[in-house]
């Protein structure tokens, strides 16, 4: 999962970066509203966390240009403003939650979680496919009851076609996904990370679309 | 105890018409009363000189007959006139029985033919009395006039009449008039009590309104077209303050959102690297970079709280200068000492051409208004730039090889946590606040500050020195 984090202060910035690759995201920072408008348009991201105030543009307005060009990714917005109005407007203008700083990183964690979650149409934070089981809380994967332990970019491959699953995943997709800007990988490195993870956990999890890319099918 | 503008209006109007009243009614009395003094007189006077015609000398010998018709009005214990006959050398002739014992007193004699009138105060009642004086030649010589000298006797006839009815009349005129005066007085009490309220209504409205005009709800204004003309100045007044209130109160909320905010951000980087760096165990490399990490943002944090303080300290009035000689080259010299290490880390070129002048001010104040002033000199500039000082007398210029200020942002310089678009990204470690407190530290002792700049030709700071 892909994390765009748009903030000024760069401390702030680039120790979110650090905390949130920790978890296995791959983080991307913009340092002014422009950079972070430029980079949630052309990548698609799987949240984005936004501070308000910032050089050039600010928050309230990319969260606007987004949504006008149809942008859905889910928007968290980082406030440093308590007040009431700024929550009621963010919400308004089409941010799907926000967090006050200073905040927990907990808290900040799950509520990325949750608005993964719900942008993959799963409310519970365990998902079930087949007979593995994934509970993204903990980000812990069981196989038939059993403890299977994951490599970060394993775990992140698989939480990313499960969330899509029924879909068809291509490799490029995928990479975006999983690597920020700054790692330029070859796309048969996923398809090195596809056989891990069929080795640990299940043959027939995750199929192979010719020419396409990979595909976890939906139970029936 | 209450001071209360209606009774106090009440009062003193009540006091004025009664005095009004009083006056009046004195000067009413007064003119009836001499007007019926007046007719007392007439008919005093006329009696005189009829009761004159009774008086009769023949041959020395003088008569004196009362008609039987005046009888009545002057005998008898009902009877309400009075007169006395004299010689006119003051020998009584003769005395109407009503009279009794008592006699009319003999003051001044008029002269013959002439009337005097006088007013006798006797237990209580009045009497009005005239003094007739006139002559009367002895009706035997009157024919024989042409021969002989005619003999004058000279009488004065002194008739009274007992005023008790007039006064009557008179004090029944004063109860009425007591009476009205009351009724009046109540009526206009009531009155102007109405008439208060009636001209206290638009204060009434007034103070509704201000009391409606709370912290939550400084829009609220009285309506200067719904008040009297006389109180409109008033409304605008009370609105022109409120007005200015509510821009206070909003710079201020302002202010206190934009220091929570510069306060926040700080303050989350310093709690999501602890809670980061204690997560798992790290190395001492990663530890190192997190504390560093930690000191600058606590830095920032302390220079941003000191500024904030110094602001509000002044903005309460509570920070006081203390006023002595300075020497510019001083002033200039101790600000590069601190800077200089600044400078040289960005390899900026400092050079000063300073002549030398004497000026009033606080030697802290104009340090700090110096090196905030360098400062943003330093930080904005290019690498390997310059950064000069020069001054024609009270005139001091620094100026830059810097960025700039865009056009747009230039009014806003000097404004709080006002940053123009280059210096937005908190890269530069800036508060936001150098040229807010340099701009109010140089107002507060009467200097100025002025500042212009060009977009990738660098800035010029102007301070005038207070003189």
């Amino acid at each position: 999962m892909r994390i765009l984090v748009v903030e000024d202060d760069e401390i702030l910035a680039n120790m979110l970066k650090e905390g949130l690759i920790e978890e296995g995201y791959a983080v991307d920072v913009a340092y002014s509203g422009d950079d972070g408008f430029y980079m949630a348009e052309s990548m698609p991201y799987d949240v984005i966390i936004l501070d308000l105030m910032l050089p050039e543009m600010d928050g309230f307005t990319i969260l606007e240009k987004l949504r006008e060009k149809n942008i859905e990714t889910p928007v968290l917005v980082l406030t440093a403003k308590d007040g009431i109005d700024d929550k009621v407007k963010g919400l308004d203008k089409g941010a799907d939650d926000y967090i006050t700083k200073p905040f927990e990183f907990s808290e900040l964690l799950a509520r990325i979680r949750a608005l993964i979650r719900r942008a993959s149409g799963n409310r519970s934070p365990i998902i079930k496919v087949k007979n593995i089981e994934i509970n993204t809380a903990s980000r812990e994967v069981y196989k038939d009851g059993k403890r299977i332990p994951l490599s970060s970019k394993e775990y992140a491959i698989l939480l990313y076609l499960v969330t899509n699953r029924g879909k068809v995943v291509s490799r490029e997709e995928l990479m975006e996904h999983i690597y920020d800007w700054e790692k330029s990988i070859e796309s048969n490195v996923i398809d090195v990370y596809v056989n891990f993870l069929r080795k640990k956990l299940n043959k027939d999890l995750i199929e192979t679309v010719r020419g396409v890319g990979y595909i976890i099918r939906k139970d029936e | 105890m209450n001071r209360s503008l209606r009774a106090r209006l009440v009062f003193s109007f009540s006091i004025l018409v009664l005095m009004v009243f009083f006056l009046f009614a004195l000067f009413l009395y007064l003119g009836i009363e001499r007007i019926v003094i007046q007719r007392v007189d007439e008919t005093l006077f006329d009696k005189a000189r009829y009761l004159s015609t009774l008086v009769k000398v023949e041959e020395g010998r003088i008569s004196f007959t009362l008609s039987k018709i005046d009888i009545g009005e002057f005998i008898g214990p009902a009877a309400k006139s009075y007169f006395i006959l004299r010689l006119d050398t003051g020998e009584i002739l003769y005395k109407s029985p009503s009279l009794g014992n008592k006699e009319f007193p003999l003051n001044q004699i008029p002269g013959v033919g002439k009337v005097s009138y006088f007013t006798i105060y006797e237990n209580g009642s009045k009497k009005r009395v005239v003094n007739y004086h006139f002559a009367k030649e002895d009706e035997l010589f009157k024919d024989l006039s042409f021969f002989l000298p005619v003999k004058k006797y000279g009488f004065l006839l002194q008739v009274g009449r007992d005023l008790r009815l007039e006064s009557d009349i008179i004090k029944r005129f004063i109860f009425y008039l007591i009476t009205l005066a009351i009724l009046a007085l109540l009526f206009m009490a009531l009155l102007i009590s109405k008439m208060v309220e009636l001209s206290l209504s638009s204060i009434k409205k007034i103070s509704y309104k201000v009391k409606l005009i709370s912290e939550k709800n400084l829009s609220e204004r009285v309506d200067p077209e719904r008040v009297d003309v006389e109180l409109k100045e008033l409304a605008i007044a009370i609105n022109d303050t409120f007005d200015r209130l509510k821009m206070a109160f909003e710079r201020q909320k302002e202010f206190i959102s934009y220091v929570s905010h510069e306060l926040r951000t700080p303050i989350s980087g310093i709690k999501l690297i602890t809670e980061i760096a204690l997560r798992k165990k790290r190395s001492q490399e990663d530890y190192i970079r997190y504390l560093r990490d930690i000191e600058k943002s606590v830095n920032h944090l302390s220079r941003l709280v000191n500024s904030i303080l110094l602001l509000s300290r002044m903005d309460m009035g509570r920070e006081h200068l203390k006023m002595e000689e300075l020497s510019l080259l001083d002033i200039i010299r101790d600000a590069l000492h601190i800077i200089s290490p600044i400078a040289e880390e960005k390899n900026i070129k400092i050079e000063y051409n300073i002549e030398n002048v004497r000026f009033i001010g606080d030697k802290d104040a104009f340090l700090e208004i110096f090196v905030n002033i360098l400062d943003n000199a330093i930080k904005y500039n290019k690498e390997k730039g310059w950064v000069k000082i020069s001054n024609k007398g009270f005139e001091v210029v620094i100026e830059d090889s810097g960025i700039g200020i865009p056009e747009k942002d230039l009014p806003h310089v000097f404004e709080r946590f006002y940053r123009a678009e280059a210096s937005r990204s908190r890269k530069t470690g800036g508060t936001g606040l150098g040229l807010s407190i340099a701009y109010e530290l140089i107002k507060r002792q009467h200097g100025d500050i002025k500042i212009e700049s060009r977009v990738g030709e660098g800035t010029k700071v102007i301070i005038i020195l207070p003189q």
